[in-house]
């Protein structure tokens, strides 16, 4: 087991003559709870489809637990993208099978027992269900594995403030504390409380890298008033 | 984890082809009662028109359909969002490309036999007892060549089957990679790879004509003498066809291992 859980080093991932990630240096340890923050288009999603293997990087270096993304590292990461990833012809039953399958962290009873708080019986077929019952049953089955790393892409975007607490809560109180949540949003005001460290993306570059508790006592602000100060854009028209 | 991953996508192709099996067969058996009511009819021109149509029909939606559902397994299933939970299991990515195409082929194979047994309902006045008669009749004129030639069609159609659906699926890997209008790019990517095995296919066998002009491509034997030469053609047929797999197959994997672009 590596030291370090997340090693980036001089990480470029570039979609033809556009850059998306231009040369990320990043170092995250274990057992903690780190916001990846950046507006809309600063290479949050890149960054997390390279960690979980769907991306291969353009160049530069990329481990997880000392390892390059491949099957190993895919065995100890769990993944929420900002899509729904289910196939309609399956019921909540056979999504619990599949997970418990192919993920040997995976626990059943957790997620049933979520499953049952929820009012998602296992009979219960994909597509009949509301998109907001299967966001919180694609974060059940996520959450239901005692990973090493979590990559959480914008988990509460889009979502009512009551749903917003209950995936926070789930995430809380689910996670393995052994390993690291990488929670990635724009929405920072929402999860500053639990954050233990954040990361600053823009343009394709970490422009800060702290533990909030720094930022708080070298700032005497809060993460989310810091956040809109570093990428604070002037209207057109207005006055800097 | 291939047979994990082939549970998977036989059950939900299973979900799929069971219905359209068994509406094939449902409507054979109903087209046999309206329209051969007995034998001396079959017999009537019209009749036997209307049999040859109604199985052509059939034959045609089965194969339609398990080609756009094969097509759809692999477009949804790998590179639109359930690409998001495949490519991130802890599986290689030719587990991933070998499970989806072994199951099609089986469903492909599960399709002709169903085809085939809607012939037998289909068409009435099969004497089964004569057949198998016949059959055991002339079963001492069978050489060990001949046994050989059923095997080899056997394995023809088997990889054959196999080709068809790894060039589906590199014809919509490459077309996965473009950024827009990605189902017109594997329409394309499907007509230039045909083009391209044409022409080499053509080059090919004008080259081997020239430099063997003595041998003969037997495919359809005169007398038990040819036999051998017939399977030797064969043997050649299945080897070319394997080839075309290897390189469809791979491919396929190196495109979705090394250029993954989901949207």
């Amino acid at each position: 087991m590596a030291t370090e859980l997340i090693t980036c080093s001089n990480l470029v991932k570039a979609y033809g003559r556009k850059t998306a990630l231009a040369g990320v240096d990043l170092h995250i340890g274990r057992g903690k709870i780190v916001g990846l923050l950046g507006p809309n288009g600063s290479g949050k999603t890149t960054l997390i489809k390279l960690l979980c293997g769907l991306l291969r990087p353009s160049s530069g270096e990329l481990l997880v637990d000392g390892a390059a993304p491949g099957v190993y590292t895919k065995s100890i990461i769990s993944y929420l993208p900002d899509r729904m990833y289910f196939a309609d012809w399956m019921n909540a039953s056979d999504l619990l099978n599949f997970f418990q399958d192919f993920y040997k962290d995976f626990s059943r009873e957790k997620a049933e027992g979520m499953c049952a708080a929820l009012g998602i019986n296992p009979g219960d077929r994909i597509k009949t269900m509301s998109k907001g019952t299967k966001e919180k049953l694609q974060l059940v089955l996520v959450m239901s594995r005692s990973a090493q790393l979590y990559l959480l892409d914008e988990p509460i975007a889009g979502v009512d403030p009551a749903a917003r607490d209950f995936i926070m809560n789930t995430i809380l109180t689910n996670y393995n504390e052994n390993g690291t949540v990488l929670i990635s949003t724009h929405l920072i005001a929402d999860i500053e409380r639990v954050l233990d460290e954040v990361v600053f993306l823009r343009e394709g570059k970490v422009v800060r890298h702290d533990t909030v508790d720094n930022i708080r006592q070298t700032e005497g602000k809060s993460v989310d008033a810091v956040f809109r100060e570093i990428f604070r854009t002037i209207p057109y028209g207005g006055e800097e | 984890m291939l047979g994990k991953l082939m549970k998977y996508d036989l059950k939900s192709m299973f979900k799929s082809f069971t219905p359209l099996w068994l509406a094939l067969l449902a409507v054979s058996a109903v087209n046999r009662f309206l329209v051969f009511r007995n034998d001396a009819r079959f017999a009537n021109g019209v009749s036997a028109f209307v049999s040859i149509f109604l199985y052509g029909s059939l034959c045609i939606a089965v194969v339609v359909v398990t080609i756009v559902l094969i097509i759809r397994r692999f477009y949804s299933g790998l590179l639109k969002d359930e690409g998001y939970l495949m490519f991130t299991l802890p599986v290689k990515t030719w587990q991933l490309v070998a499970s989806k195409c072994l199951s099609a082929t089986i469903i492909t194979l599960l399709s002709m036999i169903a085809g085939l047994l809607s012939v037998f309902i289909l068409v009435p006045g099969i004497q089964w007892h004569q057949l198998f008669e016949a059959i055991s009749k002339y079963a001492r004129f069978i050489t060990g060549d001949m046994v050989l030639s059923g095997v080899l069609l056997l394995l023809l159609v088997l990889f054959t089957v196999i080709k068809s659906v790894t060039y589906i699926y590199t014809s919509l890997a490459l077309g996965h990679l473009a950024s827009k209008h990605r189902v017109g790019w594997s329409v394309a990517a499907f007509i230039g790879i045909n083009v391209v095995l044409t022409t080499l296919g053509t080059n090919l066998v004008t080259l081997f004509s020239k430099e063997f002009p003595n041998v003969r491509w037997d495919f359809f034997p005169n007398s038990v003498s040819d036999i051998p030469a017939t399977n030797g053609c064969l043997l050649a047929l299945i080897g070319i066809t394997l080839v075309q797999v290897v390189i469809f197959f791979f491919a396929t994997e190196r495109i979705l291992a090394k250029h993954l672009n989901l949207e």
